[in-house]
């Protein structure tokens, strides 16, 4: 069964860019986008997703909160943080939750793909940890 | 100085009637000029209405009946402390004029002010028996006074805001293209490198080292505009954020110690709260060559109190005694204490360094 992946961001550009980048990687994923937080939790409740990939400043409600409630109805459902935010206080304060990752937008080509993988095909799905990255 | 009408003289008996016309006349004159130019009221000895002019109760919304043989107090807005009215009452019983600015409430609720002559009338034994209020309208003055008070509370604001979206423009738009670019760039590298089974040339590793410090450089440009960390993550955060960027970057030592502040509801944008501490900080920097501060936010009954203590020069280097100081952008720091609706003071000595205290009242989430 083909993984699915929910991209959440409001740019439009940025979510093209990301789905065409997971699309050169040949990993047959399915690929949904959402532009807001809203929408994302409307569409992980019609489809969970197996990762989502989650901007933090949305219009409405933040990322992090949507990617909390995405994740209370999908709790087998990985969470990467990707965000231009990239203080280290942002990723201790966010760092205990459960997120999977979190990657700089700007670091998305290094770093993306390797957490990616381990959300997906690590066998024993372990948090990474936000300091670790 | 109060009049003394039962003092007059009374008039010889020849041409006594046209003395009294005159005098009369004279008065009705004194009247109608009061009436047309002031608002006027008169009460007795106990403060009770004894006459109101129709001004007074145009302003005041009450009819002349509903005045007549009440207490002064009718029209008390308790806008001023007690003392303010007690002083009123204790100057003009002791047979002296009281002038002042006072705030009524008309019938209807709405808030007049009134400048405001209390003048007494004594008797002979140089008591007060009644007493007249001739009084100005000054609330469009007022109004004004107080907008022009506002005026650098409402700048604050409206630069607050400018910053907050010129902020949000700067990291989400134009830094995200760039990480975009980036992340383009990158894939076209790897494409090169795929297609021609080496690796291209160093060019594009400096293309990317330089988007790299653009990015860079937008995310700092956006950082000082609005610290967009601030609203995603708290003030609590927010603050311990400002307060590693002074110990890091300025190499200060730095003691914080805060209580969590999402609990709290404050009465203006968290926003101004962060700012008087960064602002402090940068004064301290900049002007104290101090090599310690100290930082507390504690919550005390329904305030919140900051203090800020710096171990530097102090501010007054021809050693003028402590006060508080006008520049270094205290006056901006005193008006973000007032938007939250608190105040702000600045204690400072030649040896003892700075300190710096704020209170302003918050309520529980």
């Amino acid at each position: 069964m083909p993984k699915r992946i929910l991209i959440v961001d409001d740019n439009d550009d940025f979510r093209k860019v990301i789905r065409q980048y997971l699309e050169m990687q040949n990993l047959g994923l399915v690929i949904q986008e959402a532009k807001s937080g809203e929408l994302g939790i409307a569409r992980a409740l019609h489809t969970p997703p197996d990762v989502v990939l989650m901007d933090v400043r949305l219009p409405g409600i933040n990322g992090i909160d949507a990617a909390m409630r995405i994740k209370d109805n999908a709790p087998g459902c990985d969470v990467i943080i990707l965000t231009m935010f990239e203080t280290e206080e942002f990723k201790k304060g966010y760092g205990k939750g459960d997120i999977a990752a979190f990657i700089g937008k700007s670091d998305i080509y290094d770093r993306l793909m390797p957490a990616l993988k381990r959300c997906l095909f690590s066998s024993r799905k372990k948090l990474v940890r936000v300091c670790d990255l | 100085m109060p009049l003394d009408f039962k003092k007059r003289k009374k008039p010889d008996s020849r041409g006594a009637d046209e003395k009294l016309r005159a005098l009369v006349k004279e008065l009705e004159d004194i009247k109608f000029i009061l009436d047309r130019y002031a608002i006027v009221a008169v009460t007795d000895g106990e403060g009770k209405f004894i006459h109101v002019n129709d001004r007074f109760c145009k302003i005041s919304k009450f009819t002349r009946r509903e005045l007549i043989g009440q207490d002064h107090g009718t029209v008390n807005a308790q806008h001023h402390p007690e003392s303010f009215i007690r002083n009123l009452w204790q100057t003009v019983r002791r047979g002296k004029v009281w002038h002042g600015e006072m705030c009524h409430r008309a019938k209807d609720g709405s808030l007049f002010w009134m400048d405001t002559i209390v003048i007494p009338f004594l008797d002979p034994s140089q008591s007060p028996y009644q007493y007249i209020f001739i009084c100005h309208d000054i609330s469009v003055r007022k109004e004004m006074e107080k907008a022009v008070q506002a005026l650098p509370q409402r700048i604050i604001q409206a630069q607050e805001e400018d910053h907050k979206k010129m902020s949000r423009e700067i990291h989400d738009d134009l830094g995200q293209s760039l990480a975009t670019l980036k992340m383009l760039i990158q894939a076209h590298q790897a494409d090169v490198t795929r297609r021609h089974g080496c690796r291209p040339m160093g060019s594009y590793q400096k293309i990317i080292t330089y988007l790299d410090t653009i990015i860079d450089k937008t995310r700092s440009l956006a950082a000082g505009l609005q610290p967009s960390i601030l609203e995603v993550l708290g003030p609590t955060a927010a603050l311990k954020a400002l307060i590693n960027e002074f110990r890091y970057k300025k190499g200060m030592r730095i003691h914080f110690s805060c209580v969590p502040l999402e609990q709290f509801a404050f009465q203006a944008e968290v926003i101004n709260l962060y700012r008087i501490i960064q602002e402090a900080l940068t004064n301290i920097v900049r002007h104290a060559g101090a090599t310690h501060i100290d930082i507390r936010l504690r919550k005390f009954k329904n305030s919140l109190r900051i203090h800020v203590q710096d171990n530097g020069c102090g501010l007054y280097k021809d050693d003028k005694p402590n006060g508080s100081p006008a520049g270094l952008g205290f006056s901006t720091m005193r008006e973000r204490a007032r938007l939250l609706g608190g105040n702000l003071e600045v204690m400072s000595s030649p040896k003892g360094g700075t300190s710096l205290a704020v209170e302003i009242p918050i309520r529980l989430r």
